[in-house]
């Protein structure tokens, strides 16, 4: 099926893989949820904690290191919208309505520090 | 079960892992992802008792945890959608609306690493054609049948414009003679190690189509018989004949396809009758069958298929 996911994409990410580039420019459905992160992840570790999350096609290959609650050391790096701006990690990455024809992946990822002045925010 | 099933699991007790059989196999359930929700439930509680996904399993499902008054121990793993899946940890299992119709049982699970790329989940196959699936344009689709299988054939009737139409290489593109507005392009995926995902990309100018997949044989053997999720689809075959005996009457403008498997020596031997077309996809393990109702205007009552040898069949019309 098709990328059907209800939120049509906004702005595009390049991954990087063990600090490679992995695939440029994918289209993705950028999220800011910081308070809701800091609600959700007031109990966990730095590692587990959000403060945005993408929804994508499913045929795209983005990956955490995410094992029962331990966050490893092999997740990627998405720079959002380019390899020239903000980077992110990805702390989640899980399935939306999976069996619909919309279903897609979300992933959960956390800012690190810009190059000030931005707007990739 | 009240939720409908959108993939399966394959449960393990605790000493037993993949690739060994799981305890219980094949177990429908509605998956469903809750990171955000589980790191707010439980959020001061042990990593143990959390969660990141839920499934709804039927109250006869043999799924355990070992939650005993905030303790934990040696509870299940389950592998979504089967054992070479993603694994999860049951935390705790309910059962809920007790006595209702919607009475079942949740279970909370907690994922385990994965297997980079990430396995092709499940989402159900309709075995009749037009259910589930929908065109939306030139693009990637994605199938992912309920299981791995083989024999699994795509079908599509396709309204198109010049230039190429569906990549990769694999597919075949017929067009009939009494429906010129159409095409009907065809995937069959003949392979005898099991398959759980197919990727294809549309290309140039499709306008309209309408497609389907038909599952025809999980497990091809000399019995004869259907895949028995696909039963609706027509009657077993055993030998020399397959009809439509749930879609009568049938309308005109109808496409009857089949799809059937030989399984004699030297690939399909025989004829498929009167107004029939034969497709040859991939001899000798899978053939494709086609003939348009169309006109007469008026409907039939069914429609049949005969082959020689034997063989298994599905049958289904679209359109």
């Amino acid at each position: 099926m098709t990328m059907p996911i209800p939120t049509p994409p906004n702005t595009t990410c390049d991954i990087y893989r063990a600090s490679n580039l992995f695939q440029a420019a994918v289209p993705i459905h950028l999220k800011a949820i910081y308070p809701q992160g800091l609600e959700r992840g007031e109990g966990d570790s730095d590692t587990l904690k959000f403060t945005h999350c993408i929804l994508f096609d499913q045929s795209i290959d983005i990956r955490d290191a995410y094992n029962a609650g331990t966050i490893g050391s092999t997740y990627d790096t998405l720079y959002i919208p380019d390899d020239t701006q903000t980077a992110w990690t990805v702390i989640f990455v899980e399935w939306v309505d999976l069996g619909y024809a919309w279903q897609h992946k979300r992933a959960y990822i956390v800012r690190q520090l810009p190059n000030y002045p931005t707007t990739a925010l | 079960m009240p939720m409908r099933p959108n993939t399966t699991c394959d449960i393990y007790r605790t000493g037993n892992a993949p690739p060994a059989a799981p305890d219980v196999a094949g177990v429908p359930c509605y998956f469903t992802s809750c990171f955000d929700l589980g790191r707010e439930r439980g959020e001061k509680e042990a990593q143990t008792f959390r969660f990141t996904a839920m499934i709804y399993v039927a109250t006869t499902s043999d799924i355990r945890d070992n939650f005993s008054a905030w303790t934990q121990g040696n509870r299940d793993t389950v592998y979504i959608p089967d054992k070479n899946g993603v694994g999860y940890n049951v935390n705790f299992v309910e059962r809920v609306m007790i006595g209702q119709a919607g009475d079942q049982k949740i279970a909370y699970l907690d994922r385990l690493a994965v297997t980079w790329p990430w396995p092709a989940p499940m989402a159900p196959i309709a075995p009749v054609f037009g259910n589930g699936y929908n065109y939306e344009g030139p693009g990637a689709y994605w199938i992912y049948p309920p299981q791995n299988v083989t024999g699994l054939l795509i079908v599509f009737v396709l309204t198109v414009g010049t230039g190429s139409l569906i990549t990769p290489a694999g597919w075949t593109l017929l067009t009939t003679a009494t429906a010129a507005d159409h095409q009907l392009a065809i995937i069959c995926l003949n392979t005898s190690t099991p398959i759980s995902s197919v990727a294809f990309t549309f290309t140039g100018t499709v306008t309209a189509t309408y497609w389907g997949a038909l599952q025809f044989s999980s497990a091809p053997s000399t019995t004869g018989a259907l895949d028995s999720a696909n039963t609706t689809n027509g009657t077993n075959s055993g030998t020399n004949s397959v009809s439509t005996p749930s879609l009568t009457p049938i309308a005109s403008g109808t496409l009857v396809v089949a799809a059937f498997s030989t399984l004699t020596s030297g690939g399909y031997t025989g004829g498929l009758g009167s107004g029939w077309t034969l497709g040859y996809v991939a001899s000798p393990f899978v053939n494709f069958g086609y003939r348009w109702v169309f006109p007469p205007t008026a409907t039939q009552a069914t429609e049949t298929i005969t082959a020689s040898g034997t063989w298994t069949g599905a049958i289904a019309a679209i359109k």
